[in-house]
């Protein structure tokens, strides 16, 4: 179900204060009169061209003539400008209740899908309360359950706690250790308990409890690695886009959205000029599990927009993209920010690691040696490009 | 990534990866006064 369109209107009228047309009026313009493409735009093109050549509509923009656009030649999207424009005009509700629905809703009859005009008409946004964890002293906000991200940044904080990871320092391999430790205890647990909280009980209290994190923390070698069970595989994709912004008047907005892979399900709804997200796939097709698939159920996600606040003030905001990959980077920028005492930009830019409970990714930018370290520690050490793509 | 640093004296200060495509928009890597204005080329 697209379901951003309706918060991003129900946001703007709440906290905005400037019109939609207004607020839409660049990124019409954009689709209309084109953008230049991007180098990375193009490899994500070579990357997708294959089952992208198999949809004519998506394929004339970003495939003409069958080949990829190159840097530099513009993306033009005509279609999607006129969607944009009668958004900008009509509200949310072209889409819930009105002509742009219609043509969801035939596009999906006619080719096998499930969305119907009831339910565009009854989707309703849900409000929620965010995660809070206490670190430090520093009050960390994080998204709730369905995400998992704010809970298992929450329960990871809680376990690092009681490691000096200042005094052990930034990059080497007792806190990579204990980093990569801990983030295969919050995968396991994620695996098994990540969900619609209003279809299952996902036990935030105890995940985010430090009587939880004690318990787990002292199953912890600080000289071996260990297997913590892995669950349930997901299949998240890594190519979701974040932003963070700020105004002189104190609002701040850190702000996840996806169509999951990139370009979604590559193709693109005629008349329309949208892709649609292929979200679905982050569901267990087994029925019986917490992402078991249900009618009106929402998804869970990585997404991570976080704030950290100190006596009560707003001092950092941020968030990326990276699929499952997000929340432990952004878990990773605020022990940079906390412990390691880093400026912004180098908290963002620091050499990260990554596990799922299976291999250790870790990023070049870490010596060989400390790379080595780990291996003897009995991690299956990956050494990687890069950590989360932003 | 991107990320805000709110200073205890009203300014802002922004930062994007270089694991980023692209150039963010509005402030990056350095300070800006709140309430600067920023606009779109």
């Amino acid at each position: 179900m697209p379901g951003s369109l309706k918060a991003w209107c129900e946001t703007l009228r709440r906290f905005g204060t400037m019109s939609l047309a207004d607020v839409m009026q660049p990124a019409i313009k954009q689709a209309s009169r084109g953008f230049a493409a991007t180098p990375y735009l193009h490899e994500c093109i070579v990357d997708g061209a294959k089952e992208m050549r198999q949809d004519k509509a998506i394929s004339a923009i970003y495939l003409p003539n069958g080949t990829p656009l190159n840097a530099s030649e513009r993306v033009v999207q005509a279609e999607y400008a006129k969607t944009l424009a009668t958004i900008s005009r009509d509200g949310e509700a072209a889409l819930y209740q009105g002509p742009l629905g219609d043509i969801l809703v035939d596009y999906m009859k006619d080719h096998g899908g499930f969305v119907s005009r009831e339910d565009l008409a009854s989707y309703r946004t849900v409000e929620r309360s965010p995660v809070r964890a206490d670190y430090r002293g520093w009050e960390i906000l994080g998204p709730p359950p369905p995400a998992a991200s704010g809970v298992h940044i929450a329960q990871m904080l809680n376990i690092l706690e009681s490691y000096d990871i200042a005094a052990m320092g930034f990059g080497n391999a007792a806190t990579i250790h204990h980093l990569a430790e801990v983030l295969k205890i919050a995968f396991a647990d994620r695996a098994a308990a990540s969900g619609d909280p209003d279809y299952v009980g996902v036990p935030v209290a105890r995940l985010t409890s430090k009587a939880y994190a004690d318990e787990r923390r002292r199953a912890i070698d600080s000289g071996r690695a260990q297997q913590w069970g892995a669950g349930v595989a997901q299949l998240e994709g890594a190519h979701t886009t974040h932003m963070t912004a700020a105004d002189a008047m104190g609002n701040v907005v850190a702000t996840t959205q996806t169509i999951n892979n990139l370009f979604g399900v590559k193709f693109l709804i005629p008349g329309l000029g949208t892709v649609p997200n292929n979200y679905m796939n982050l569901y267990d097709p087994r029925p019986g599990h917490a992402l078991s698939l249900a009618p009106g159920k929402r998804v869970t996600t990585s997404m991570s927009p976080v704030m950290a606040l100190r006596d009560g003030k707003l001092v950092y905001a941020l968030g990326l993209r990276g699929g499952k990959k997000i929340f432990p980077s952004a878990l990773q920028a605020l022990l940079n920010l906390i412990d390691h005492g880093m400026s912004l930009q180098e908290a963002v830019e620091a050499p990260r690691i990554w596990t799922d409970g299976n291999a250790l990714e870790v990023e070049l930018a870490v010596p060989d040696a400390v790379r080595a370290k780990l291996t003897s520690m009995d991690h299956k050490v990956v050494a990687v490009p890069t950590v989360a793509g932003a | 990534m991107n990320a805000i640093q709110f200073h205890e004296d009203g300014s802002l200060s922004g930062a994007a990866c270089w694991r980023a495509d692209g150039t963010p928009i509005g402030i990056a890597g350095g300070l800006a006064r709140a309430g600067v204005g920023l606009g779109l080329a």
